[in-house]
């Protein structure tokens, strides 16, 4: 802030020159600056930094609305983060002079954290827990029939031709006698299970469901570092090093507090990362830029030991943690999957890039390796796996009779498996790219941007060969039907199930000025691109290596697969057991073996316009589509029993029967770990931006979507019908057709060299420095996905959709959580018949979200290089609810669903973080 | 980078006419015309009116755009060939068609401010210069601009000639060497809200800077080369905005690469078209203060908002 000269003017350029010269030459801004200037603050390198700290508390939080729904309070929380950041040269006095060459940056951040959590769950009332079923009722509140399983006889009078009914029933059973379990008759190893089940505490309902209220605390701990040394070297290389580490624990919430706890279990995590790259400067018109990374991601899950299959009575299982007992009909769980596992993935990733003018072309061309390394231990039930359901204790062929806790007590699964883990898994896998891309200057004011990149993608091996899948065309020794085990490496077969596929991925792109305005623009492009093989966590596809004993029921109604104080029978082959039947009556690993990889498309147009006022006004048209894309889970299923076999009615409800009927009869079913190629989507949408470049210090960014999707798969239930995926086609369960997003940053007009309030005294400590900062969001609701209450089809259909009643209309007026739809509209489809409803509503949606967050800071300037800043930030600062989504469940006819068509309750609340940063 | 207090004094020792004698501060005044008739400097002289926070001042010396000129190409380019060939291009060309009464600097932005060509009426030099620019792989427009500032101010203290800085950069937040993008460290932190504003850190340092600017004089003008859309660049680009109309300058933001030339050659007519005002500030001003100037004829857009040095 030298004062303005005050000579005349004349000569005065030379003189200027001059004086540059002179001044740059003092200020060290020149190669024949004197070492002295060059060197000038070397006893202060210039070092900048922050030191940061955030507060969250649940004093400064509203009560969530689920929690005060329920007459709860805030539960506690308690987050502190803390870190630093320190930059600048490097420089070690008289060792080594790197002001102007190697720079250094080291970050720390750590987090200490106890967060309340709340969980509304349903668990047995004590008269059901002792066997008295007296007082218990169905979820419309009717008494629920038990029936003895020991009484199980076939009914003479059965009319074969004549659907199941109670007037005519296949097998007749007696109910217990005063809907009373004798305690003779329960099983030791429940009953010891029991004790370490809590007590009811809530009444929330309806009946006596969602009896169970739970608070309970994350933690989480972590701790991390980032390193970068950046050193440019002869001028034309730029070197740069970065390192981080990471260690963080999160223990989880816990429904109760003992071993058998069927929360998520506590997780440790430690990540490395660590990269080079060298920028090299070839000549103007070209650059290579060559780099080295190394990424290690380490993950483990522990849990407390105790109360073991053993120390429960349970023979067979050598599990140390409390075994996974499943009961179904939406009670809580006791145990979980996955006990003990760990997974360590290691990338290797070298890539060098090239970019080259020429003329009018600027070309790009890269080359990438990617490797990457899986080792994982995970045995999913290690002490076993026992699913209760309701169908021992009903009455057979007739829905809502019978209950999971009954089938419990009596210590009768549906279903168990142990896993048999003797070692972890060594994946490995590569991928390559080549890419080219061209951006052509055709003239001025239209440019094309083509390229292509060819994708190789090598499938998943493991080290040592400890990998297997069921090959579909291989004969199978036990029945002579195509499907059996096969090994990598072992009888012909290679250490992949999967061919390396390659993959060309072309795209372009055109930016034009329409008449050569440079304020318009507009965009066309289109894109192709494939998914790789996964490389996921687990150790899926290594059966006849690593062991999972199965027991099923052939009829789950009539007949368990072992009783729990039997403990469960011995392995009928131990483990490695390497022949073609090994999984044979297991729910096998499939390796996706067709060559499929997903692809995806899409094609955009779009305009933008700057116009007065700093504004830019977009809008855009956009298509993306897809096909073969990986899917898993209840979306598809190779070993589908074809929906005509539901006349089969009743034989359905044999396993024998049906498993005579599947494809792949000596197949329980088939584990494709979500990939399996299959799924179609398709996307439009249409869009408008308005973005306002700071000015008078507002700045803002508006954005309206509104889309439609669709895909064949999406959705709680899955398919349907996986023979008819037209009939599958409907709208994507997490579509939100319309969303507004807004942003915005504002710098108040109060204080120093702004209109208002520019105080000269001690008031301008309180009014310069102000800001806020905001983020709003809107969405519809995504589309509800009607589901039946009671499956009664064999386990033929898994996701079961409703039937649509004629002539009724699903909507109603006045629109609210008392009744968002009309659940009269659809009807629970019959016994061993498809819904015929879609598989998303194509017009009911669920309630529409929306979310207000502000930040409002307020900076003191400390002196020319030191900021204070002090930091409110408000999520949902307006404390909204959203409601929930309203239950989509209809039930039948003599047992209707009472909650279908409604919302219970709301979520959300507000949550303000109080943060400090010195600025250095 | 910022100047520690030794390079201060070396600056103050350069400027001995403002520590010789007690004078009247004077401050230079960025103008366009705004509509109305062309003038030259010494109408314009005679219709101004000056006043600072209301109070009358004097314009002590106005040039219009036929006086001298000193421009600071400053070349902050780590990117995109896309990008950078057509703005070395475009400043090849504009450097050629300059007037003789308009001398350019060429400096580097990369590893601190970096003279490359001293200005001169020749102009091979700088066009060399900006013809083997390296591309670097680090930004250095947040790190350099006081420098250059402070640098063009002290000529400004010696010289009476107009001085612009233009700054040519195709910067993004995330290839700064200084972290202002506030990463996440711990990736299981899964419920970390401190950087759902993320943009506090640049907001801060351009908004420092800016304010530091406000106590220059010579106007900083910006062309960046490449748009960016996301939150973090958005916060950084509306900072170089921010701080270019400090000075009395712009920002230009190229959305394509077809923007280059034409926002190149309309930023070079900008800073050719400038009027040097300098008025003299009231002892009585307060330390941040309104300029106001109202040329009746002409019309002009101009620089309001100064402050003095802490």
């Amino acid at each position: 802030m030298a004062a303005l000269a005050q000579t005349p003017a004349g000569g005065s350029l030379e003189q200027a020159a001059e004086e540059f010269r002179n001044l740059s030459r003092n200020m060290g801004l020149r190669a024949d600056s004197p070492r002295r200037a060059r060197t000038a603050g070397r006893a202060r390198p210039a070092y900048h930094g922050r030191l940061t700290y955030n507060l969250r508390n649940d004093f400064l939080d509203a009560t969530p609305h689920d929690v005060r729904q329920r007459g709860g309070d805030k539960n506690i929380l308690r987050r502190n983060q803390f870190g630093f950041n320190v930059s600048g040269p490097v420089w070690i006095p008289k060792l080594y002079d790197g002001s102007r060459t190697t720079f250094i940056s080291v970050s720390y951040e750590g987090v200490r954290e106890k967060i309340g959590r709340s969980y509304l769950r349903t668990i047995p009332i004590p008269e059901q827990r002792a066997g008295d079923y007296r007082r218990v009722v169905d979820p419309a509140g009717n008494p629920l029939r038990i029936f003895d399983p020991q009484t199980t006889a076939p009914n003479p009078a059965f009319v074969a031709t004549s659907p199941v009914t109670e007037q005519n029933l296949q097998f007749l059973r007696s109910p217990f006698p005063n809907a009373v379990i004798p305690a003779s008759r329960q099983d030791p190893v429940a009953m010891r299970s029991f004790t370490l089940y809590p007590d009811p505490n809530s009444d929330a309902g309806p009946f006596f469901r969602n009896n169970y209220f739970v608070f309970s605390p994350e933690m989480n701990t972590a701790d991390g570092m980032i390193f970068k040394l950046d050193h440019t070297f002869l001028d034309k290389h730029r070197f740069t090093f970065n390192y981080s580490f990471t260690d963080g624990l999160s223990q989880q919430a816990r429904f109760f507090d003992n071993p058998a706890n069927p929360g998520a279990p506590d997780r440790n995590y430690a990540n490395r990362r660590a990269s080079v790259q060298n920028v090299f400067t070839i000549s103007p018109q070209s650059i290579n830029t060559a780099s080295f990374d190394v990424i290690t991601d380490i993950s483990d899950n522990t849990i407390e030991l105790g109360q073991s299959p053993a120390q429960l009575g349970l023979s067979g299982v050598d599990g140390e943690a409390f075994p996974y007992f499943s009961l179904t009909g939406g009670y809580l769980n006791m145990g979980r999957p996955s006990p003990v596992s760990r997974h360590a993935r290691n990338t290797f990733i070298v890539s060098d890039a090239h970019s080259l003018r020429r003329g009018k072309h600027n070309v790009r061309a890269s080359a990438s390796l990617v490797r990457y390394q899986v080792n994982t231990g995970l045995a999913t039930y290690p002490s076993g796996y026992f699913r209760f359901g309701p169908g021992l204790t009903s009455l057979p062929g007739i829905v809502n009779t019978g209950d999971s806790i009954a089938s419990f007590l009596l210590g009768l699964p549906e279903y168990a498996e142990v896993s048999l883990v003797p070692s972890p898994s060594y994946f490995r896998k590569w991928r390559g790219n080549l890419a080219a891309q061209d951006t052509w200057e055709i003239r001025p004011g239209l440019n094309i941007s083509s390229g292509v990149n060819v994708e190789i993608s090598a499938p998943r091996t493991e080290r040592y060969n400890r990998y297997a899948t069921v090959d579909l065309s291989t004969p199978n020794p036990f029945n002579g039907r195509p499907g059996a085990l096969v090994f990598a490496g072992r009888d012909g077969q290679g250490e992949a199930f999967q061919r390396t596929q390659i993959r060309a991925q072309p795209n372009w792109s055109v930016a034009w000025n329409p008449r050569g305005n440079r304020k318009s623009v507009a965009r066309l492009s289109y894109g192709m691109s494939f998914a790789s093989f996964g490389m996921p966590n687990g150790q899926w596809a290594t059966q006849g290596f690593n062991g999972y004993s199965t027991y099923f029921s052939p009829n789950v109604q009539l007949e368990a697969p072992m009783v729990l104080r039997e403990g469960v029978p011995p392995p009928p082959n131990p483990v490695p057991d390497l022949r073609p039947d090994a999984a044979n009556l297991t729910v096998a690993d499939l390796v996706d073996r067709s060559g499929r990889l997903p692809r995806y498309q899409s094609a955009n147009a779009s305009y933008e316009r700057e116009v007065k006022g700093s504004f830019v006004l977009s809008g855009g048209l956009g298509a993306a589509w897809g096909n073969g894309l990986f899917l898993g889970g209840t979306s598809v299923n190779p070993n589908a029993i074809h929906p005509d076999n539901l006349s089969y009615r009743d034989l359905l409800n044999d396993e024998l029967f049906r498993r005579a009927i599947r494809p792949y009869p000596q197949y329980l079913g088939f584990n494709l770990n979500s990939a399996w190629a299959d799924g179609q989507y398709r996307r439009e949408a249409a869009w408008l931006r308005v973005e306002k470049r700071m000015s008078q210090g507002l700045s803002l960014n508006a954005y309206y979507e509104l889309s439609r999707q669709y895909d064949d798969y999406s959705g709680p239930g899955g398919r349907q019908d996986f023979f008819n995926r037209r009939n599958e086609w409907g709208f994507s369960s997490y579509n939100n057709p319309q969303r507004l997003s807004l942003t915005y940053m504002y710098e108040l007009p109060i204080g120093t060299n702004k209109p208002f309030l520019a105080y000269e005294d001690w008031r301008r400590v309180l009014v310069n420095g102000w800001s806020l900062s905001g983020i709003t969001s809107v969405s519809s609701g995504e589309p509800l996905a009607l589901r039946a209450q009671f499956n009664n089809t064999g386990t033929v259909v898994s996701g079961l959709r409703v039937n649509v009643v004629p002539g009724i209309d699903p909507h109603v007026p006045n629109q609210g959580p008392e009744l968002w739809f009309n659940p009269a509209a659809f009807a629970h489809p019959d016994d061993f018949t498809m819904g015929n409803g879609s598989r998303t509503h194509p017009t009911l949606r669920a309630p529409v979200t929306q979310n207000h967050d502000l930040s409002v800071s307020k900076r003191f300037a400390i002196d020319q290089e030191r900021t204070l800043e002090f930091n409110a930030s408000g999520f949902n600062f307006v404390n909204l609810g959203n409601w929930n989504e309203p239950d989509t469940v209809i039930g039948t006819e003599r047992a209707p669903n009472v909650n279908a068509g409604k919302i219970i309750g709301s979520r959300g609340g507000r949550v303000i973080q109080l943060g400090l940063r010195l600025s250095f | 980078m910022s100047l520690g207090r030794r390079h201060l004094l070396m600056l103050l020792a350069a400027a001995p006419h403002a520590l010789s004698q007690r004078r009247a501060e004077l401050r230079r005044v960025t103008a366009w015309p705004n509509g109305g008739e062309p003038v030259t400097a010494g109408e314009l002289r005679e219709q101004l009116e000056a006043s600072v926070e209301g109070t009358p001042a004097k314009a002590v010396r106005i040039r219009g755009p036929e006086s001298e000129l000193l421009l600071f190409v400053i070349l902050d380019l780590v990117g995109d060939l896309a990008f950078v060939d057509p703005a070395r291009q475009s400043l090849i060309r504009e450097l050629q068609n300059l007037p003789g009464h308009v001398w350019a600097a060429i400096l580097r932005a990369q590893d601190g401010l970096r003279v490359a060509v001293d200005p001169a009426a020749d102009r091979a030099p700088a066009i060399a210069a900006i013809e083997n620019t390296q591309i670097a792989g680090r930004a250095g427009l947040l790190e350099t601009i006081e420098p250059a500032v402070r640098l063009a101010d002290s000529v400004l203290a010696k010289t009476p000639v107009r001085l612009a800085i233009l700054y040519v950069t195709d910067s993004n937040i995330y290839n700064y060497r200084e972290d202002y993008t506030n990463p996440v460290i711990n990736p299981s932190d899964s419920r970390d809200l401190s950087r759902r504003f993320p943009e506090g850190l640049i907001r801060e340092k351009t908004t420092k800077l800016a304010d530091t600017l406000a106590a220059f004089d010579a106007p900083v003008f910006i062309v960046h080369l490449a748009f960016l859309r996301d939150r973090l660049n958005e916060a950084y680009q509306n900072g170089l905005q921010l701080m270019a109309e400090s000075t009395g300058g712009t920002l230009s933001m190229c959305r394509t690469p077809n923007d280059v030339p034409t926002l190149i050659s309309a930023v070079f007519q900008r800073m050719l078209a400038h009027w040097a005002i300098d008025i003299e500030v009231p002892d009585s001003a307060p330390r941040n203060f309104n300029v106001q100037l109202n040329a009746p004829q002409m019309g002009l857009q101009h620089r309001t908002r100064f402050s003095r040095a802490r």
